[in-house]
């Protein structure tokens, strides 16, 4: 930061000398304080000075008091180009704070009527000395807000004409024609250098770059999409994916019909020995020991079972479990099963819940 | 890459509700199914509850909801899954006729047109290996139009836009039911 500083008062002078370099972002910044000092200035000078002093000294008396009679110096003394520069150096360093709340000060004051603009600009080349860092601080005072919001939107306008500048990049390089409008539901296309102009081309051109951007969205869906280029090679990869897909809906079903004989997912199934591998195949780092509690915790709640009561006797559930606590599980089976299993579903729901957030993850 | 995977979980624990749901309210409808019954039943509650995973906000889903209500008994299972939601629409198919006529009569003169204008500028073989290329995309187009439900009558832009999400919904529809098969697998080789 000191670094900078001793940089930025080696060359401010020279700073304001030269007008019309390419603007930095503290040249900008610098120039839109300078405007908005300006207007206020004009719209203050209705005011009384009384009313103006007593706040400055209330602005001040908030700062250190060591350096508020420094401050007040500083402000009240007209012969502010010849006390700047050496200031610069100083307050650069000691007191940022100072600065930018003198500045706050001084832009709210304009009573100072004829070295309003000696002080401004004073306060100006002050401030090109203080760092970046500080002129963040800033934002607390009145003046930087209404210059933040100056900033923000030249930022949106910036960022926008960059958008812009961005869709036509895209589209070309040399440029013939352009469509001038500024609308934001406009698509800027840009015409190559040899190509017709009119606007069904540019129609054309425009639809041809979303179908491309669209298909690159899928390239990445689609594996091994990206060895093949072109749009037939993308479609053929897709439309073989998608029958790959269905195909395998169509042969899971047909498994999971075979499996189960009588269409009963229900939890007990899975809560016996076969949770390590199930949840094993989720690619998580659960431990194993935490399903069985989940489950436990599910009994407790009551209502597990989600199974169809299909006329599962109890001596068709018990052999089914083995090695695991069974005997409290069909307990709670043959409870729940006479419920009603319109409540059966908001409990379900809240187990599902538990379970695949654990195993899902 | 996190709020991603955020997402797809919770895209399968709702697709895994559903699916169970319509299991069980189809295995109380019809008892005692025997095997090609019982894959129906389950392919059919995938479907379902895949597609109304999307709420009928793409047309993909909507079709699919829409051919499996076409069948009668189909009908009354899906009303009863869909009781407590969204309603399931159909679009009109006569303004998509004449879209596809009037689709159609532009592109004749297109390509009488164009053809011409760009035999005079490139060259033949090149106007042919161009013709060949669009001959081919169009084909696999027309492919991947009769695989997405509802594709048919849709343009270029808005086909792969319902592609990529049906794809989505594909992927997510194999693996619950991957796991499930594997899971249940396990549980009777266990026994």
């Amino acid at each position: 930061m000191l670094r900078c500083v001793a940089q930025s008062t080696a060359s401010s002078p020279e700073k304001y000398a030269v007008m019309g370099m390419d603007m930095s972002v503290l040249e900008r910044q610098r120039a839109v304080l300078q405007r908005l000092c300006q207007q206020q200035q004009h719209s203050w000078q209705l005011q009384e000075a009384a009313n103006i002093n007593p706040m400055i000294h209330q602005n001040m008396s908030n700062l250190h008091p060591a350096k508020y009679d420094q401050c007040l110096d500083e402000i009240n003394f007209p012969s502010f180009a010849i006390y700047g520069r050496e200031q610069q150096q100083h307050n650069g360093f000691a007191c940022p704070e100072l600065t930018s709340a003198s500045v706050s000060a001084v832009s709210n004051n304009s009573s100072l009527t004829k070295h309003d603009h000696h002080i401004d600009s004073s306060m100006l080349k002050r401030e090109g000395t203080v760092s970046n860092s500080t002129r963040k601080r800033k934002a607390e005072f009145d003046v930087e807000e209404d210059f933040k919001d100056k900033g923000a939107e030249r930022e949106a306008g910036e960022i926008q004409s960059d958008i812009t500048v961005k869709t036509d990049r895209e589209n070309s390089t040399n440029n013939s024609s352009k469509e001038s409008i500024q609308k934001p539901d406009y698509i800027h296309v840009r015409a190559r250098r040899g190509q017709a102009t009119d606007s069904h081309s540019l129609a054309e051109r425009a639809r041809r770059e979303k179908i491309s951007k669209k298909m690159k969205y899928l390239q990445d869906l689609v594996p091994g999409c990206n060895k093949v280029t072109g749009k037939a090679g993308m479609l053929d990869e897709i439309i073989n994916y998608v029958q790959s897909l269905q195909k395998q809906v169509e042969f899971l079903s047909m498994k999971l019909a075979a499996l189960n004989p009588r269409l009963d997912f229900s939890i007990d199934n899975f809560f016996s020995k076969e949770i390590p591998s199930y949840i094993a195949s989720f690619p998580m780092q659960l431990q194993v020991a935490n399903p069985t509690s989940l489950q436990y915790n599910a009994l407790q709640q009551g209502g597990i079972s989600c199974g169809v009561d299909m006329g599962m006797s109890p001596s068709q559930m018990l052999p089914q479990k083995e090695g695991s606590s069974s005997v409290p599980i069909t307990e709670v089976y043959h409870d729940s099963s006479s419920a009603h299993q319109a409540q059966m579903l908001p409990t379900w729901d809240s187990e599902w819940q538990n379970l695949f957030s654990a195993g899902f993850h | 890459m996190k709020a991603r995977t955020g997402y797809s979980t919770s895209l399968k624990q709702e697709f895994l509700k559903k699916w169970i749901k319509g299991i069980r309210i189809y295995s109380n409808f019809k008892k005692d199914m025997n095997i090609l019954e019982r894959k129906k039943a389950i392919k059919l509650s995938a479907d379902l509850a895949i597609a109304s995973t999307r709420n009928a906000s793409t047309r993909w889903s909507r079709t699919l909801t829409a051919n499996i209500s076409k069948n009668e008994t189909n009908k009354i299972f899906v009303e009863q899954i869909f009781s407590d939601s969204e309603v399931i629409k159909k679009e009109a198919p006569s303004r998509l006729m004449a879209r596809s006529n009037r689709i159609a009569s532009k592109k004749i003169w297109r390509r009488s047109h164009i053809t011409q204008i760009k035999a005079r500028k490139m060259g033949p073989y090149a106007v042919k290996a161009r013709s060949i290329a669009k001959k081919l995309v169009k084909n696999r187009t027309k492919v991947l139009k009769s695989l997405v439900p509802g594709g048919e009558n849709m343009d270029g832009i808005s086909l792969i836009k319902e592609t990529l999400d049906y794809i989505v919904s594909l992927r997510v529809q194999v693996d619950v039911m991957r796991r499930l098969a594997s899971a249940a697998e396990n549980s009777t080789r266990s026994l």
